[in-house]
């Protein structure tokens, strides 16, 4: 079993702790958390001041206001709301490769610690074939443990389906931040449907494509049956420089047409490369895109 | 088309090999992606047709097979066997004999032609040189380039049906030769190799023979005599085919009207002889036979009756340069003594001074000079008259000394003065009223020809000029100045000025010859190597030694191979860089 000192590097912990992840979406907990919220609450942070008007709550009244200026006036505080971040985990067997499916555990456990340490309510799934294990939903800095103990079981990407049509079956309705994280390979009619119906699960819906280099710029060379990982169908390709073009052109073009789609529905998606390292993804890529912060 | 080097044959191992490492090669690497998603949609662009595909895929190994096959191909040296016109001229013999007639379907004749015309295009501006074959090869075209003119020349080749003597025609042609290398091509039915000087290294031979299995049965012989008011005749008859022939033999009259016939059977290579009496008078008589071969012209054979040539008798007594005389006419001559010319039943020719001949003789008689009348001495010039035994000489310039007397019942064609000097007799024979040694006669050229007229009077009648062969050219003694040639149903064939120039028809058969007041008949016939046909071979002789402007005989294309395959290897190689160079 790997534990989650391989899945991480040790002192990842403490390198990521001074990251959060922020959101403009309003869309937050009922329980009290450690996020600022546009709403005026109970916090100790003082907001402003505004004039009284009837039905309001006379308890707010600052009356050393109404001294000095014989007016009433009430003193907002800012309210303090916990944001829940969820996090779904594309573990289709295209995931499967072995070191796509590090990175992307790595990923979700940096972007989950991020979640816990900020005192946020985590919630992360993964499509589980028929013994499902239950949902991990925490909040706070002592369940770090427990998440990056889930994580790193997720051994393998075994999951027979397609993403696309089972993914949001395991997603909470109530999300604040949502993060996909998937390869994106799968049709592009696919992933339009996907991306219309997810908004209304979330406020804030991020989407990580983990991609790796060879998909990116094949190497193969001669006559090889390409054999699907997911659906077992082969094709077989006579490797040639026009080929591996023909090839790089298409997956731009998919790449393009799948970012068109999710910003049409207001998804912001980054690349990350599996080659490129978890370092330059979580320091440069991510931090680049706002992603985190 | 051939190939020279087969021994290259095992090259051949070569593509095989790479063929079976193709078999052996491990076809796909399997390798396993998270998607072919992409990969589907680019290869649908090349899945096209299957068949396309597979020749995608597999263009290497094709280009790899291919190449190395044609390279074995080019190894093995292949050649057209065009056989291709030789040296710096050509010359064509061609063969005009009757036997060229012989053919299945076509003649041989006509099927060389044919070959003649599709040489023509081979020649390539070198000059031809055509000689028809004959007693008298001619030459029909000499050095002649113009391809028009080749053409209509080949057009206006005939059989000539003369003897081929083709060792003349080869003479002409080796004339021709020179110092210039050549091709001499032989239309001919068949020929020896033997036959062909082949000692000059600058004429190459090729010989175009007949074809092969060609039947024929043939009357080699047909002979008639009179005998007591009737005839009889002798007719052999060959089969030259390797079959059977049923066949019908007729024997036809002067009028073509048939008096004999007779169906036969015979063996393959027999021959066979029909002995035919009681047979109605006539002049001529033909054999006919009805049968199924290829060679026709054979199959008819005439013969004139008391036509044959016989010997001549010469009387020991006659002066020396009578006997040498007609030995010069090459005839069968015989010197006999007197006192046994009697004893002999001959039917020959009688030269003698015996009078009594005349009347005893069972031949014709020559009398030059009489045993039993004294010569009288006379003075004058000889006057001839029109007589066909003078139209070749004139016998104006002989001094005659003496003369004996002369016959009374006999005709006088020449005199001296008033006094006959040469008399015909009723039956035929001649006269000479005066003893050789009492003129001067030998010493003119007048002499021998005289001799010949006589020779030929008198063995051939004076209805018949004989028999000839085709184109035959033959001083004949007519006396009239313009004669014309009619064949034996009536079709005018030719008329002749001079009776010196006289020619036989091309065509055998029988043919009459007029003149206003005169009419003879005569035969053209086969010669006898005419009347049997041999199974004709091709085949080439020599070899012209190697000069610049040579062409040689087997035009390799080799050449043409490489260049493929060096495009092959640029295609493979194209192919290759495309793919990668890891494969």
């Amino acid at each position: 079993m790997m534990s989650e000192k391989f899945l991480l590097p040790d002192d990842w912990i403490a390198k990521i702790s001074r990251f959060s992840i922020s959101t403009t979406s309003k869309l937050r907990g009922q329980h009290k958390g450690s996020h600022r919220s546009a709403r005026f609450g109970a916090s100790l942070d003082f907001s402003d001041f505004r004039e009284y008007t009837l039905g309001d709550d006379v308890r707010q009244v600052d009356w050393n206001v109404f001294a000095r200026t014989e007016k009433f006036f009430i003193k907002r505080f800012l309210d303090e709301q916990e944001m829940r971040v969820h996090i779904l985990l594309d573990s289709t067997k295209s995931m499967g490769e072995t070191n796509k499916w590090l990175f992307a555990r790595q990923i979700v456990a940096s972007l989950g610690l991020m979640v816990l340490n900020r005192d946020d309510r985590l919630s992360f799934s993964y499509l589980q074939e028929d013994d499902k294990k239950p949902m991990f939903r925490k909040k706070g800095a002592t369940n770090r443990k427990g998440f990056l103990q889930v994580v790193s079981e997720i051994e393998q990407a075994i999951f027979n389906g397609s993403f696309t049509s089972e993914g949001l079956k395991v997603v909470p309705k109530d999300c604040t931040v949502l993060f996909i994280v998937t390869d994106g390979l799968e049709p592009i009619q696919e992933w339009e449907q996907f991306f219309k119906r997810v908004p209304r699960f979330a406020g804030d819906i991020r989407c990580i494509q983990i991609v790796t280099k060879e998909e990116l710029y094949p190497t193969y060379t001669g006559d090889i049956r390409l054999i699907d990982a997911e659906t077992n169908q082969d094709s077989n390709v006579s490797m040639s420089t026009k080929v591996i073009d023909e090839y790089v052109k298409t997956r731009e073009m998919h790449e393009m047409q799948f970012e068109k789609i999710a910003g049409r529905f207001g998804i912001r998606t980054i690349q990350l490369v599996v080659e490129e390292g978890l370092q330059n993804a979580i320091f440069q890529k991510l931090l680049k895109a706002r992603m985190v912060q | 088309m051939g190939f020279s080097n087969l021994i290259y044959m095992w090259t051949l191992i070569l593509p095989l090999t790479v063929l079976i490492y193709y078999f052996f090669r491990k076809k796909y690497k399997d390798q396993s992606i998270s998607s072919t998603l992409f990969w589907d949609e680019v290869m649908q662009e090349t899945r096209v047709s299957p068949y396309l595909k597979h020749l995608q895929r597999n263009a290497l190994l094709y280009f790899q097979l291919l190449a190395l096959v044609l390279f074995t191909l080019a190894l093995m040296n292949p050649f057209f066997n065009k056989s291709e016109v030789a040296g710096e001229q050509v010359i064509w013999i061609v063969d005009t004999s009757a036997t060229m007639l012989a053919g299945k379907d076509q003649s041989i004749f006509d099927h060389h032609k044919e070959e003649m015309k599709a040489l023509v295009s081979e020649i390539e501006g070198r000059p031809l040189t055509i000689i028809t074959t004959g007693e008298e090869p001619n030459v029909v075209l000499r050095q002649e380039t113009d391809k028009t003119l080749i053409h209509k020349e080949i057009e206006n080749l005939k059989i000539t049906y003369e003897d081929e003597q083709l060792s003349k025609a080869i003479d002409v042609a080796q004339a021709f030769v020179g110092e210039a290398s050549s091709s001499i091509y032989l239309f001919t039915d068949f020929v020896e190799r033997s036959e062909l000087p082949i000692e000059n290294n600058r004429v190459k031979w090729v010989v175009k023979g007949a074809e092969k299995n060609l039947s024929n049965v043939t009357i080699t012989k047909l002979a008639a005599t009179e005998e007591g008011g009737q005839l009889v005749s002798l007719v052999q008859i060959k089969n030259e085919s390797a079959i059977e022939q049923k066949l019908t033999l007729s024997i036809a009259d002067e009028s073509n009207n048939v008096i004999k016939e007779e169906n036969l059977t015979i063996d393959p290579g027999d021959e066979l002889s029909r002995m035919y009496d009681q047979l109605p008078l006539s002049k001529v008589l033909t054999a006919n036979i009805n049968t199924d071969d290829d060679y026709e012209v054979d199959n008819v054979l005439s013969t004139i009756i008391g036509g044959s040539t016989s010997e001549i008798i010469v009387d020991q007594q006659m002066h020396a340069l009578v006997q040498k005389g007609f030995q010069a006419l090459d005839a069968d001559v015989k010197i006999v003594p007197s006192e046994q010319l009697r004893s002999i039943s001959s039917e020959g020719i009688f030269v003698t001074n015996q009078t009594e001949l005349l009347n005893s003789s069972n031949g014709r008689v020559i009398l030059i000079g009489r045993d039993d009348e004294i010569a009288k001495e006379v003075n004058g010039m000889v006057d001839v008259s029109r007589d066909a035994l003078f139209s070749f000489s004139n016998l104006e310039d002989i001094y005659v000394s003496a003369l004996y007397p002369p016959f009374e019942d006999f005709e006088t064609i020449a005199t001296i003065g008033d006094q006959p000097f040469i008399q015909r007799s009723t039956r035929g024979d001649i006269a000479i009223l005066a003893d050789i040694e009492s003129t001067d006669w030998p010493l003119h050229p007048s002499f021998p020809l005289v001799l010949w007229s006589l020779n030929n009077e008198l063995s051939e009648g004076t209805r018949s000029l004989g028999a000839f062969q085709p184109n035959e050219s033959r001083a004949i003694s007519l006396v009239d100045e313009e004669w014309a040639i009619y064949s034996s149903d009536d079709e005018y064939i030719t008329s002749i000025e001079s009776p010196g120039q006289f020619k036989a028809p091309t065509v055998p058969g029988l043919y009459t010859i007029q003149s206003q007041n005169d009419e003879k008949y005569f035969l053209v016939q086969l010669s006898n190597n005419e009347r049997s046909i041999q199974e004709g071979t091709s085949f080439e002789l020599g070899q012209i030694e190697t000069k610049g402007e040579d062409i040689t005989t087997n035009q390799s294309f080799s050449v043409w191979f490489m260049l493929i395959v060096l495009l092959l290897l640029v295609m493979e190689w194209e192919v290759q860089r495309r793919r990668g160079f890891a494969n």
